[in-house]
């Protein structure tokens, strides 16, 4: 007599999932295996969002420790790789109303950031920071999604639909 | 008109989306917003598509229904909506390739559901199915009694193939295993359940098939409450009998049914049960001695993450086993998926578009042999692939193992 195996103690899905969510966050791993003219163009702009939010928490964190032109040079780079990446992707997706919206700002703000010397850094780096917060509510909010888990509650309301099988006693 | 076919016959009325976006009403309304909102047009998931990839035609791509449906939700007015939710194989190889991966399948469905549960809007031959299975079992409309019939006649036909003698359990109680399997195969692939059988009693296993019902679930495709009730009805079988757990035979769309459904009963995929098997029986894969590949169906591959049993079972029972590319959880969809394998009016649609990625991949894979065996652990997926072309013979993993078996 064999006994079977229990395969449902067993995880369903890969076991690095951890593991493959870090390379897709940090090197967008599916765009560049299967879309890789659009992940030349995406990963400037993204790593360049990426950039400015670590200068902010080092801005944060030791605004007093670092020289103001070491930041100053840093901005500028960070800003320049955001400058690019956010006119590219403008090129790329234009037809969306929204996206090319948010896109035309952080190109503003980083054509602004790129001219920006000494203390209107600061001024700058408010605008961008409070620009960051308005994201939030747009479509440029994706990168929640690799964070938040969508709950699926498996329930079905009887009283909601129409169609006569619905309430087909059995 | 969008284009030649016709998935469904009646006339579409007008129709309010709301429903589809309501929280109560639609347990699934929130990824269905997610997938809807934060698509990014970057259209990765065009190349994806194996529907797409073989007709280069706009409306088929994975992100115009997700513009349609978008654009209906503030007009409210009637399209072609339905028809296009039934162009896909819903195989969701386009989250496999999206970014953020977002659901462009699950909006197909999700469109099928709204049609089918507030007007009671599908394709005959899936809700005729449903409608059948609740009522007598199966989705053929077969009889306990016609069972009973195919099952002495499966007695009889292993005599006579294997040349051994068996009893083939129905209806036991309190046995280990409840094997289920799609119905059609009690009528076009009876071989697929005879494996089952000379291998479940050559194993000495402790099983029993159920006259009271098919694995099949056609409302997984198109109706949350169909689908809801025939997994009740299956569960119920399972407790009828008192089984300790159902073990799901060779369909896809079972598969995807009945294993992640929270329920108190175990159930597992007759794959890695086989491949426990295969380890401790004899076998000669050099009875196999032809060049086979391997076709990995969607349900059972990508959706369930069941990728290493089929393969280890093969490379033990097949001497020529050759891989298809690409294959795993990136292989193409046999083009039958997500119902269009029993909608009879979508044939041509399935000849013309959507199996002529998985054709090219067949004989990619065994370009230097005149007969193209292909192994489907699917009965949806050897019905379509069999129908593609008449160099291409279709059979299961069991038939396979099943063939390879040593007899005293």
């Amino acid at each position: 007599m064999i006994k079977p195996i229990c395969p449902w103690i067993q995880p369903i899905y890969s076991e690095n999932y951890e593991q493959q969510k870090f390379l897709e966050i940090i090197f967008f791993r599916k765009l560049f295996l299967h879309n890789k003219f659009l992940w030349s163009l995406s990963y400037p702009f993204h790593i360049g969002v990426y950039l400015f939010i670590l200068w902010s928490i080092l801005h944060i964190i030791s605004v007093h420790l670092m020289h103001l032109e070491i930041e100053a040079i840093f901005y500028a780079a960070v800003s320049l790789i955001l400058f690019f990446g956010s006119l590219l992707l403008l090129y790329r997706l234009f037809t969306s109303l929204e996206e090319s919206i948010n896109l035309v700002i952080i190109l503003s703000i980083t054509t602004l950031g790129i001219l920006a010397e000494g203390f209107l850094l600061f001024i700058f780096h408010l605008i961008i920071f409070s620009f960051l917060l308005f994201i939030f509510l747009t479509k440029l909010s994706h990168f929640l999604l690799f964070f938040g888990k969508v709950k699926k509650s498996f329930k079905v309301n009887f009283e909601k639909w129409n169609a006569p099988h619905i309430r087909y006693d059995r | 008109m969008i284009d030649e076919y016709r998935a469904v016959d009646e006339e579409i009325p007008n129709f309010e989306l709301k429903k589809l976006f309501d929280r109560e009403a639609n347990w699934l309304a929130v990824p269905l917003e997610v997938s809807l909102k934060y698509c990014t047009n970057c259209k990765t998931c065009d190349k994806a598509c194996h529907i797409y990839l073989s007709s280069k035609k706009e409306i088929y791509k994975p992100t115009y229904r997700a513009k349609i449906l978008k654009k209906l939700k503030k007009q409210n007015k009637n399209s072609n909506l339905i028809e296009l939710a039934y162009r896909c194989n819903l195989c969701m190889r386009c989250k496999l390739f999206c970014p953020l991966s977002l659901e462009n399948g699950l909006i197909a469905r999700e469109i099928r559901k709204f049609f089918s549960q507030e007007f009671g809007i599908a394709p005959k031959a899936l809700h005729e199915g449903t409608v059948k299975q609740l009522n007598t079992g199966y989705h053929t409309g077969l009889s306990v009694d016609g069972f009973k019939n195919i099952v002495k006649f499966m007695e009889e036909d292993i005599a006579e193939r294997f040349g051994i003698e068996v009893k083939i359990p129905v209806d036991k109680k309190r046995a280990e295993i409840l094997l289920i399997n799609n119905a059609g195969d009690f009528f076009s692939r009876i071989e697929c359940i005879e494996s089952f059988v000379v291998i479940f009693e050559k194993a000495g296993l402790d099983w029993t098939l159920s006259s009271k019902g098919d694995a099949v679930n056609y409302g997984l495709w198109y109706d949350d409450f169909q689908y809801l009730r025939i997994v009740e009805r299956h569960l119920e079988i399972a407790r009828e009998l008192d089984v300790e757990k159902i073990v799901v035979g060779e369909c896809g769309h079972a598969h995807k049914a009945l294993i992640p459904v929270e329920s108190e009963i175990k159930r597992e995929s007759y794959l890695p049960l086989l491949w426990k098997l295969v380890k401790e029986l004899e076998l000669d894969p050099e009875k196999n001695n032809f060049p086979v590949t391997l076709h990995d169906p969607c349900n059972i591959v990508r959706k369930l993450g069941i990728v290493e049993p089929q393969r280890k079972i093969l490379k033990k029972v097949c001497s020529k086993f050759i891989e298809m590319n690409p294959n795993g959880i990136y292989n193409y969809c046999c083009g039958g998926g997500g119902g269009l394998a029993v909608i009879d009016s979508m044939r041509d649609f399935r000849i013309k578009v959507s199996t002529k990625m998985k054709f090219e991949q067949i004989m990619n894979a065994l370009k230097n042999f005149p007969k193209k065996y292909v192994c489907a652990p699917c009965s949806n997926c050897k019905r379509v692939i069999s129908e593609i072309s008449e160099e291409i013979v279709c059979v299961g993993v069991v038939d396979l193992v099943a063939n390879a078996l040593i007899f005293d």
